[in-house]
């Protein structure tokens, strides 16, 4: 009888980071990493947990879907590993950070937000309540679109984005 | 009603049913009695109408009318017999005592034959005082809270009696150095008055925040040490509406209006109190509408119960359609039965209106009245107390006082009054939550009870089972189970496969026989340590709102993120995962509703996966996969499931036919058990059920390779 722990142990081999390298292919906009002198070619990295566990990246074949290995905390790696990785997860996950929430008005159909993010100012419109997310006290607000946003701490934001942010929680 | 039934020695009643049809066909009574070796029905007078021996009945049925139904007997002889009939609202004691004939022959108990829970209003002291207890740990804030109500009712005697000062002693005694004294008084007695009153507010609203919680947590902990047959005998919507209506009526008794009673009856007392001092013979006069009023109020009272209740009813009914054709709205759409919902609203909430008309002229024929009572008793005050002044046998200051504390006696009796109502209600949810309170689990640990660290030896010994008494659902079932052996479970739909796993888990005790877990009988074993090795994928996985992570983790609270994929990897379900936009945070939505039907149940098999138990069981796990990934998700389940007892339930044949024994079912009975190739050549029920599906479905198509 194996347990999910050994087969976790076998289906996600978790690596140090610093015995991981990743080199970055421009063309197919992959990744070829070696881990231990071992080389794989044409590596996805994936952010499984993107909210709640955003800096546990999982490396995948984007070939044969074979998970290859998972780093757990990516701002571990090497310094200029780390920023190449996160150049290119930045890109495939854009979920900007809000910071301040300026206003929150009805239409009677819509919520228009305006708030400023860690991205910069941006409008948005969602529909009410369904579009808002708790995970653990993360607050994720996915508007009419599909874009994402995200409120890292809602008890850590200023006085006034609060009382705003009440109009949709 | 006296029968005499002439039993004879050996012969005892199991049941007695009461028809309201008697035996001319016209509303009445008559009675079905049964023994342990007869049918009797009885006209209302006790008289022996029929009498059927039960070893000469071969099969009971219950035959629907328009209006009334019939218990109907098909005797060995072939001869039909029309038993009994009944309205439709004794339908199911009667189907009770349908199977309660049906299986007589191998029972000998009595059952009581209870009605469900009804909704009554009446007032009973007891349940309030039982719901005090969760006031008793605010009991300071209460008693604070309940203090200041009262004080600022003895403030607000005082400005009366600075008015009678003021004209009497100030205006016309002309003492104008005493003026602003008085006003100082009136000021200050004005904001100590406000203060008061705010703590008041705020202690009471304190109380009853805290209380509600206190009610609400007690009762969840409380529902949650029951099994889920407590779902049998309370419907969810009713354990809920106890946590939510229920907590919230007694909530609101036991802060705001164990304080409005009290403040009124002090305030009326006091209030009494000065106007005899005052003046008895006008203060007579004052209570001579209070008959009326008390009178008045009651009646109105009592007719505006149903006129109110009846308003009520007619939003609820808005609602219950309401709730009941939007989550249908693609069936309305699929029927093009717009119109047909839109009138059906329209008549509801015509109704609506027309009862909201109703209580909207029941107030007006009462309270104009009333009020008119009350100023023509403030009419004869003025003139009888007038006179007096003129007569000089008065002051005008004490009448001025007078007649500022008559406007303060009416409002508290009003008050009282209005409030029995409220009050009934909050001691009819006290009531109900006191009996939910005081119910005990059926199925619990006994002090005996062990943790046990299961091998996976299962042993079902001559157990039957039935979820009603005398229906029995599983009839006499004797199976094993060695540890790490595959079992498949098949038979027709309703044919007890569920039931069997639900009895394994405890969810209900068997009502004979043991099941044995590696030599243990399941009754010994604590149900935590139990249920903590069976993991079980039900036919119907609810999923929680909350991201797929969660919903995994559930089954291990403490996993890893290595352990939650892997799981999730089993169930053939990481792909799909890390193909939503949130991967593993992705919300499922309410009950999962974000996810299709396949999803939801890989999820769910990834949720059990990761408890590491051992022993597994999938009921109908892999029915709404297509047959790839249903083939994906066994070898996978293989690498990890070896070693463990695992059971598998499925309709689709193909999903067990390579188990290490198959378990067939039919009604409730076992009818044969063996490997797939012996049950073949048996060419039995598992033959029959094997060769239709074979034949109706040739080539099974997959949906999603
Ligand atoms: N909570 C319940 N109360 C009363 N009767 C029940 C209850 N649950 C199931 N039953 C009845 O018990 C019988 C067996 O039900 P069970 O769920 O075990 O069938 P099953 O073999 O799993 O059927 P299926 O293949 O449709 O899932 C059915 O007749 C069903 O109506
Ligand atoms: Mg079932």
């Amino acid at each position: 009888m194996s347990s999910i722990k050994d087969y976790a142990r076998i289906a996600f081999r978790i690596v140090d980071p610093d015995r991981i390298e990743i080199e970055y292919d421009k063309e197919k906009d992959l990744l070829t990493i070696y881990i231990d002198g071992e080389r794989y070619d044409d590596v996805e990295p994936i952010k499984p947990f993107p909210l709640s566990n955003p800096y546990y990246v999982l490396f995948r074949s984007s070939i044969t879907h074979e998970d290859i290995c998972v780093v757990r905390d990516m701002r571990k790696l090497k310094e200029d590993q780390r920023r190449l990785l996160e150049r290119i997860l930045d890109r495939r996950y854009f979920v900007p950070s809000i910071i301040r929430v300026y206003d929150i008005t009805y239409t009677g159909e819509y919520y228009i937000c305006r708030v400023n993010t860690d991205k910069g100012d941006r409008t948005f419109k969602i529909i009410g309540r369904r579009n808002v997310y708790r995970i653990d006290n993360k607050i994720v607000i996915v508007d009419i679109d599909e874009n994402i946003y995200l409120i890292e701490d809602y008890e850590k934001m200023d006085r006034r984005s609060k009382e705003e942010l009440m109009k949709i929680i | 009603m006296e029968v005499n039934l002439d039993l004879s020695d050996d012969e005892s009643i199991i049941a007695r049913f009461e028809s309201d049809i008697g035996v001319d066909g016209r509303y009445g009574v008559s009675q079905l009695i049964i023994t342990n070796k007869r049918c009797i029905v009885c006209d209302d007078r006790g008289r022996i109408v029929n009498s059927i021996d039960l070893s000469s009945i071969s099969s009971v049925n219950i035959v629907d009318y328009v209006g009334n139904s019939e218990l109907k007997l098909i005797l060995k002889d072939g001869r039909a017999m029309h038993l009994i009939r009944f309205t439709k609202s004794l339908r199911r004691e009667f189907n009770e005592a349908a199977n309660l004939i049906e299986n007589a022959s191998s029972t000998r108990a009595i059952i009581s034959n209870q009605r469900g829970e009804q909704e009554r209003t009446s007032f009973k002291m007891t349940p309030l005082l039982f719901v005090l207890r969760f006031a008793l740990p605010y009991k300071l804030a209460l008693i604070l809270g309940i203090a200041s109500g009262i004080a600022s009712i003895f403030l607000g005697l005082l400005p009366p009696y600075y008015l009678r000062i003021l004209i009497d002693d100030v205006i016309l005694g002309q003492r104008r150095e005493q003026l602003i004294v008085i006003i100082v008084i009136i000021v200050v007695t004005q904001a100590l008055s406000s203060m008061l009153g705010a703590v008041r507010s705020y202690t009471l609203s304190y109380v009853s925040l805290k209380v509600m919680y206190s009610i609400r947590v007690n009762l969840f902990k409380h529902i949650m040490r029951f099994q889920p047959n407590i779902l049998d005998t309370y419907e969810s919507g009713r354990l809920i509406s106890r946590i939510t209506d229920d907590a919230s009526r007694v909530n609101w008794f036991l802060s705001w209006g164990l304080e409005q009673l009290l403040r009124s009856i002090i305030s009326l007392a006091s209030v009494a109190t000065m106007i005899f001092a005052l003046d008895p013979r006008l203060a007579m006069i004052a209570s001579a509408p209070l008959p009326l009023l008390i009178l008045g109020v009651s009646m109105f009272s009592r007719k505006a119960r149903w006129v109110y209740h009846y308003e009520w009813r007619r939003s609820t009914d808005v609602s219950a359609l309401l709730v009941d054709v939007i989550p249908g709205f693609t069936v309305v759409k699929a029927y093009c039965m717009e119109g047909y919902e839109e009138d059906r609203l329209k008549t509801k909430l015509n109704e609506v209106v027309k009862a909201g008309l109703k209580s909207t002229i029941l107030n007006l024929k009462f309270f104009p009245m009333l009020g008119f009572a009350i100023s023509s008793a403030t009419a004869i005050i003025w003139w009888v107390g007038g006179l007096e002044v003129l007569g000089g046998r008065i002051t005008l200051g004490v009448l001025s006082a007078f007649i500022s504390y008559v406007s303060q006696f009416y409002g508290p009796i009003q008050t009282l009054i209005s409030m029995v109502e409220p009050m009934k209600r909050a001691s009819t949810a006290a009531e109900r939550i006191q009996s939910l309170m005081s119910m005990e689990p059926s199925i619990k640990d006994s002090p005996k009870s062990i943790d046990l660290d299961i091998r996976g030896w299962i042993k079902f010994e001559n157990v039957w089972f039935g979820y009603t008494p005398y229906t029995n659902v599983l009839k006499n079932i004797n199976f094993e189970i060695k540890p790490g052996e595959k079992v498949g479970i098949v038979g027709p739909t309703g044919s007890g496969k569920t039931t069997i796993t639900k009895l394994l888990l405890r969810f209900y005790d068997v009502s004979r026989g043991r099941i044995l877990l590696d030599g243990v009988d399941i009754r010994d074993i604590r149900i935590e340590s139990l249920r903590r090795q069976i993991g079980i994928v039900s036919q119907d996985p609810r999923l929680f709102n909350d991201s797929i992570f969660n919903n995994i983790r559930y089954g291990k609270p403490d996993a890893t993120p290595e352990e939650v994929m892997a799981a999730a990897k089993i169930a053939l379900a990481h792909d799909f995962i890390l193909e939503k936009p949130l991967r593993y945070d992705t919300p499922c939505g309410e009950g999962g509703g974000m996810l299709s039907g396949g999803e939801r149940q890989r999820i769910a098999i990834a949720r059990t996966v990761i408890s590491d138990p051992k022993i597994l069981i999938l009921d109908e796990a892999t029915s709404s996969v297509d047959t790839i990934t249903e083939d994906g998700i066994k070898k996978a389940l293989d690498n990890i499931a070896r070693g463990r007892t695992t059971i598998i339930i499925a309709h689709r044949l193909s999903t067990v036919k390579d188990v290490d024994k198959l378990i067939v079912l039919d009604k409730g009975e076992i009818v044969e058990i063996g490997t797939h190739e012996e049950l073949l050549a048996k060419n039995g029920l598992y033959a029959k059920l094997w060769n239709t599906q074979f034949q109706e479905k040739p080539i099974e198509t997959p949906v999603n390779p």
